[in-house]
């Protein structure tokens, strides 16, 4: 009985969560779009294989922390250490790896491992001490910007440079570290995505008593939700790390709140229970291209804080806008039956 | 905070023992870390010293106080540390060490406080934007403002009456700003428990559904609590140029942060509806307290900032925990 009723939701869910984040998704793609054009009529040269790449693997930090933002804020949480996790693995990935190829698998894994463990620290504090996420992770984010410095006081390190080389390389036109992305989220993130458990967040973040009360684990929700973000995060640290290829224990910092805000911009709510990490790939790219237009446009860096300050207020509200003439032609419809 | 949202009245289970108030818990968590204090080093608990503390405390207790009316509606402000470096940044170059402009300089940052509280105000009300993202983009609008202002070196120093406020000490020892934090901790207070705006507040913090029902101008709500939270920031910031004497652009960075993190420790919930202000204060010297006890001990950067987020854990661990979802 308990089994086919969450079979039963889970069916209900998948609807919903598909339509509810079909339409964000055409919308943020949209404006991605619109600024790529915009670009390219600023720069004609921008329509090379070249900057092409590095637009993606300039966005591939912020693109996995709002990954890992994205399905936390799906369960109703929110995660502030998102940005310190990555200082984190980054200076991890700094101080241990070598040239050797095994070695350097052996730091990737490691580093994942760690992500692991934030998540389940995260995690435990949240469901198990019955914390609210955004103080629990808000504190944990100074104890993990702390351990960085423990490990790395300056800016430093060593990060062989083929990786480097590797991840920020092109085959043909395709920059690999979108090969590594799609990779990604067709082997690790779908088959999550679609089980039982990332069904449960869906269900968790819409309403998390009546999930409790349909026979949902909650604490597993929640559990596996930190610990995917942390996986993320962690990933998106090596990717700050070879980019770089140094380490530097604050250069994660300013991606916590630019998670949050790709996730927002990419249709995910903060009330929980909508979204994807779909939206979110494509938050994280209007971000980053935001930055390089005004930097094409020859924009101070002074104005570039307050445009990208204006461009997510407004796009926002031009998103809730959308939302509440959709309400209005529905309810209308309603009305005429 | 353990009572949520309406479950005393399902819980009617009476407990025999004593039972220790809430608001309570925070002030006992300032004894045990001033007690820390004098057992690592003795001259902690100097009167003087402890008197320099809560001259250091408040500014932070400006802050929070705005901070707390928007947690207790159930909203965040994180803009409040832009603000801050904003109106010192501000003040500064306006006063440039002449008393004729203290004036002049506490206008403008009240009247930029205004402005920004305002913009966040209907940016939630209004527009419906979640709290966090628009303060969050408030946040980069003003930063980007104090580098516009300053052209990114800024210039000027307090005028010496305003040192006199911010540092000064009446029978040289209270500090002439604990007056003007008193003056406004009351004000807050009488406002929150004593009158109707008070009442709906909470109202608005429970269940902005059930408020509107009610007859509460929600939407004006919010607009006065995010107005009044970025003029209290504005204030904070002016006064803190008094005690800084020049500005700096980052002096405002970790204020959003401590903020949130005293107002929660406080014992306020952070989903809104359930706190008060007499636990932030306590919350506020708490946070005072750690940063100034770490550096004793010559903890170095790294350390301090992990001792500092496990001794947050460890008060909320005390008495920060939700409700079990199954009540």
């Amino acid at each position: 009985m308990n089994r086919e009723n969450n079979k039963k939701l889970q069916h209900l869910n998948s609807r919903s969560a598909s339509f509810a984040h079909s339409e964000p998704l055409f919308l943020v793609y949209g404006v991605f779009i619109i600024m790529f054009i915009i670009i390219i009529a600023i720069n004609r040269s921008f329509l090379s294989v070249i900057s092409i790449t590095n637009l993606v693997v300039f966005s591939m930090p912020l693109i996995f922390a709002a990954m890992a933002q994205t399905v936390i804020v799906l369960t109703k949480g929110i995660d502030l250490s998102v940005g310190p996790a990555m200082s984190l693995t980054m200076v991890t990935a700094a101080s241990l790896m070598r040239d050797s190829t095994v070695n350097i698998l052996t730091v990737i894994l490691l580093c994942i491992a760690i992500g692991v463990v934030l998540g389940l620290i995260n995690g435990g504090l949240v469901v198990e001490a019955r914390l609210p996420p955004i103080i629990v992770t808000l504190a944990n984010s100074s104890v993990l910007t702390g351990i960085a410095l423990f490990i790395m006081p300056q800016p430093g390190g060593y990060i062989p440079s083929k990786i480097g080389e590797i991840v920020t390389g092109h085959i043909g036109f395709i920059p690999i570290s979108a090969i590594i992305l799609i990779a990604i989220l067709c082997f690790f993130w779908s088959p999550i995505r679609y089980s039982r458990t990332g069904q449960s967040w869906y269900a968790v973040g819409g309403n998390e008593a009546g999930a409790y009360f349909s026979g949902i684990n909650v604490k597993k929700a929640k559990f596996t939700a930190f610990i995917v973000g942390g996986i993320f995060s962690a990933i998106g640290g090596l990717f700050l790390a070879f980019q770089t290829l140094t380490g530097d224990p604050m250069m994660g910092a300013p991606y916590t709140l630019n998670s949050v805000a790709a996730t927002v911009l990419g249709g995910t709510s903060l009330a929980g229970g909508r979204g994807g990490v779909l939206g979110s790939i494509g938050g994280a790219l209007v971000l980053t291209i935001i930055i390089d237009i005004l930097y094409y446009l020859g924009v101070s860096a002074y104005y570039q804080y307050i445009f990208s300050g204006v461009i997510v207020i407004l796009a926002l509200a031009l998103g809730l806008l959308s939302d509440v003439v959709r309400s209005r032609r529905t309810v209308s419809k309603g009305e005429e039956i | 905070m353990i009572p949520g949202k309406g479950s005393s009245i399902l819980n009617v289970k009476t407990k025999p023992a004593v039972i220790i108030p809430q608001i309570v818990w925070p002030y006992i968590a300032v004894l045990l870390l001033i007690i820390l204090g004098a057992i690592i080093s003795p001259g902690f608990v100097d009167i003087g010293h402890l008197f320099l503390i809560l001259n250091l405390a408040v500014f932070l207790g400006l802050t929070a106080a705005g901070q707390n009316l928007v947690i207790l509606t159930g909203g965040i402000d994180l803009s409040v540390g832009a603000v801050v470096a904003l109106a010192n940044v501000v003040s500064a170059a306006l006063m440039n060490g002449s008393n004729d402009k203290i004036l002049l300089a506490g206008a403008m940052s009240i009247s930029f406080g205004i402005l920004i509280g305002l913009v966040n105000g209907v940016g939630v009300a209004y527009l419906r934007i979640h709290p966090m993202v628009m303060t969050l983009g408030m946040t980069s609008i003003v930063q980007g403002m104090s580098l516009l202002y300053t052209n990114g070196s800024p210039k000027g120093n307090s005028a010496p009456n305003l040192c006199t406020i911010a540092t000064g000490r009446m029978f040289g020892l209270i500090p002439n700003s604990l007056f003007i934090w008193a003056a406004v901790a009351v004000i807050i207070i009488i406002m929150l428990h004593k009158s109707v705006w008070g009442r709906w507040l909470f109202a608005v913090g429970n269940s902005e559904k059930a408020a509107r029902y009610s007859g509460v101008n929600v939407k004006w709500m919010l607009i006065s609590v995010y107005l009044l939270c970025s003029v209290l920031a504005a204030l904070s910031g002016f006064l803190l140029t008094g005690y800084t004497r020049t500005s700096y652009i980052s002096v405002g960075d970790s204020y959003a942060m401590d903020s949130v993190t005293a107002v929660v420790i406080g014992g306020t919930s952070i989903l809104g509806g359930s706190g008060s202000y007499v636990g932030t204060i306590a919350g506020c010297i708490i946070v005072i307290l750690i940063q100034s006890i770490l550096p004793i001990i010559s903890v170095p950067d790294a350390g301090r900032r992990i001792i500092s987020g496990l001794l947050i854990l460890f008060l909320l661990m005390l008495y920060g925990r939700e409700r079990k979802l199954r009540k």
